[in-house]
């Protein structure tokens, strides 16, 4: 036995062979090529494997023998042959090299099995046929293999062009025009193969569905223009649609009367609905909420980090009967005038304390929702020259209290450090901001179902994420109103799916030229997206509060009773196994 | 300008240096059953209606349409569209 020319898995088995007999095989034969008999058969184990040899080498004169050569030339070939016959093989000099087949699995291969959902798709040999999936993202790759003749439009929102009816900006793409659209993001592409992407070695949720794909800048009033294009084109066609949206942000009231929101709620009925992320900032100290008494003044403490954008935003809301005053008190401890509501003209006033620069606006009710809504910014002055963060403080005083509750969120819309509440101040709470916050959008947190994978050169790479079990970054509910959020739990951590071309990506998150790993609840939403296009496939009719039933009566959170709700969870972890 | 219609992003976003004074994207919130000259009105400022919202409408207009709007009657708010991120 030439054993420098075998490769080490193998050898491991024909240790295990020789020492336990059949019953050795047992432990490989899920992950290798081996063909195994009954204990009693004439029969040995075989071996199928790859082979090195030379590209014109011939075989012929073993086939007597039982060891097939598959093909005539080439260099790497398969073969099959007895498990017995594996020291002659490897004393052959043809031969350069033995290394045995493997079973590969479809990528998403855990997640599915931590929700049953093999067991679902098996049962109704549902696949999501005749329902369109709506993506609002970053675009997608329009040569993925994942998405093969399935793209029906997309909406580049960012090109030169005149639009669609429901937006004059943007150009509208199809057949061999979406080759013009790019995602060079790749959050969209990621997004779409999670939903209902399909190739050889990876399928997502809802595989036979169709897409539509609006390429979006992130303005949520261009989101509204294309969640209503989808519903739009998707009725001319006469299919249901399920619009995701893995996006979001913090600038809203956080109680689902955002334009976008409200939006959302009007446009979703029968046969059409929107599933939304939960967003990620269970871990981010970005809201803050204090009980403000009559003549009592309340602070809230806030850091500006010398790296990242040198300002802060802070988007605050109480009640409409309230009337409290805002200040802003600057690290070195000199304060702005306390401002109260201003109405009848321009309710923003500009203080130059020493410190820096501070805007407050305090504006009348808002008529949405009837509510107070201020806005702080602040623009330090030589942050970065400062040898350590600086801590400011909102003062908030009640001049007339009937409710007293203020709720205060730090601007989070930029991909770098940005400021955050500190100490007593952070309240770990109400961080799902529009459009999660729609009342009538399935609003989805995340599971983390995997923290470990092999990267595409080879190296095992691993998060300090813990495994089955919310994931920490998820954001919590509820909504500013108490109305309940997220409504269900989907798994978003570590996801495999489809990887688009035109993005730059670290190699340590590619596991192939064509997929890569994404974590957010971003993920955990279109696999939901990708439940309800198999729902709606098997009934087209249903609306937002069938499918959220659907969806409540089949989770759960582990250790608690049916119907239990948590602000972290939902309500729960879906099953589809009785579904 | 009527800037009690007007959020409190918007007034901050039209006193901003930064903000293109020409392309604010917005979203206008409107009465319910305009008339038809209201929705002539609309239309002129390059505003489309949907039929499922027709109270909500986004848009991008310019700071004179924004003070212009905050002045109708029938103009409930004018909001600042802000950007998302993905999550």
């Amino acid at each position: 036995m030439k054993l420098e020319k075998i490769d080490p898995s193998l050898t491991v088995v024909l240790k295990n062979f020789k020492l336990e007999g059949l019953n050795g095989l047992k432990k490989h034969m899920n992950s290798l090529g081996i063909i195994s008999s009954t204990e009693n058969s004439p029969k040995l184990p075989r071996l199928v494997s790859f082979v090195y040899c030379d590209s014109n080498a011939k075989f012929d004169n073993l086939v007597t023998r039982n060891i097939i050569v598959n093909q005539k030339k080439g260099k790497i070939r398969t073969a099959f042959f007895p498990l017995d016959s594996l020291d002659e093989v490897s004393e052959d000099d043809r031969i350069k090299r033995i290394i045995p087949a493997q079973y590969l699995k479809m990528k998403m291969d855990i997640a599915p099995g931590k929700v049953n959902l093999p067991t679902f798709v098996n049962s109704t040999g549902l696949g999501g046929n005749g329902v369109i999936i709506g993506i609002v993202d970053s675009g997608i790759d329009p040569n993925h293999a994942s998405f093969d003749g399935r793209i029906l439009k997309i909406w580049d929102q960012g090109l030169s062009g005149p639009g669609v009816d429901e937006g004059h900006y943007g150009l509208e793409l199809s057949g061999n025009m979406l080759t013009a659209s790019r995602d060079v993001h790749g959050h969209g592409t990621h997004v779409a193969g999670m939903a209902g992407g399909m190739q050889p070695k990876f399928a997502g949720v809802a595989p036979k569905s169709k897409f539509l794909i609006v390429k979006t800048d992130f303005q949520n009033a261009h989101i509204a223009d294309g969640i209503r294009y989808i519903f739009r084109v998707a009725s001319d066609l006469g299919k249901p649609a399920v619009v995701n949206l893995s996006l979001g942000g913090h600038f809203d009231a956080h109680d689902g009367t955002d334009p976008l929101s409200l939006i959302i709620s009007s446009e979703v009925g029968p046969g059409k609905i929107v599933c939304c992320a939960a967003g990620n900032e269970g871990t981010d100290n970005i809201h803050s909420q204090k009980v403000v008494a009559k003549n009592q003044v309340r602070s809230i403490r806030f850091m500006i980090p010398k790296q990242g954008p040198q300002w802060a935003a802070l988007n605050g809301w109480y009640s409409g009967t309230d009337k409290i005053k805002i200040s802003v008190k600057s690290p070195t401890g000199f304060n702005t005038p306390y401002q109260k509501v201003i109405t009848g003209g321009d309710p923003t006033r500009e203080y130059d304390l020493p410190d820096g620069k501070v805007t407050i606006v305090t504006s009348p009710p808002d008529p949405s929702n009837g509510d107070h809504n201020f806005i702080v910014y602040v623009e330090p002055h030589n942050l970065s020259s400062l040898p350590v963060e600086t801590t400011w403080k909102v003062l908030l005083r009640g001049e007339l209290i009937n409710n007293g509750r203020v709720d205060i969120w730090i601007f989070d819309n930029l991909d770098q450090q940005e400021s955050f509440f500190t100490g007593t101040s952070v309240s770990d709470s109400v961080k799902i901001g529009s459009p999660g916050s729609a009342t009538e959008a399935v609003t989805v947190a995340s599971y983390t179902t995997k923290n470990k994978w092999i990267d595409i050169d080879g190296v095992q790479r691993s998060i300090a994420f813990t495994l089955d079990s919310i994931s920490d970054f998820s954001s919590e509910g509820p909504l500013r109103n108490e109305i309940q959020k997220p409504d269900i739990a989907a798994p978003g951590a570590y996801i495999c799916s489809s990887l688009s071309a035109d993005s730059e990506l670290d190699r340590r998150f590619m596991v192939s030229q064509s997929l890569r790993m994404m974590a957010g609840t971003s993920m955990a939403t279109p696999f939901i997206t990708g439940i309800v296009a198999l729902l709606l496939e098997r009934d087209n009719n249903l609306d937002p509060n069938g499918v959220k039933s659907i969806l409540r009566a089949n989770a759960r959170i582990p250790g608690h009773p049916q119907n239990t709700f948590d602000t972290k969870w939902g309500h729960g972890l879906i099953d589809m196994s009785q579904v | 300008m009527n800037y009690n219609k007007v959020d409190a992003a918007l007034a901050a976003a039209l006193k901003s240096e930064e903000t293109d004074k020409n392309l604010i994207p917005v979203f206008v919130g409107v009465k319910k059953g305009l008339g038809q000259d209201e929705k002539e009105y609309l239309q002129k400022l390059g505003l489309t209606f949907n039929k499922n919202v027709p109270e909500v409408i986004p848009t991008t207009i310019s700071q004179e349409a924004i003070s212009e709007l905050s002045d109708q009657s029938w103009v409930r708010y004018v909001k600042l569209s802000t950007r998302l991120k993905p999550k």
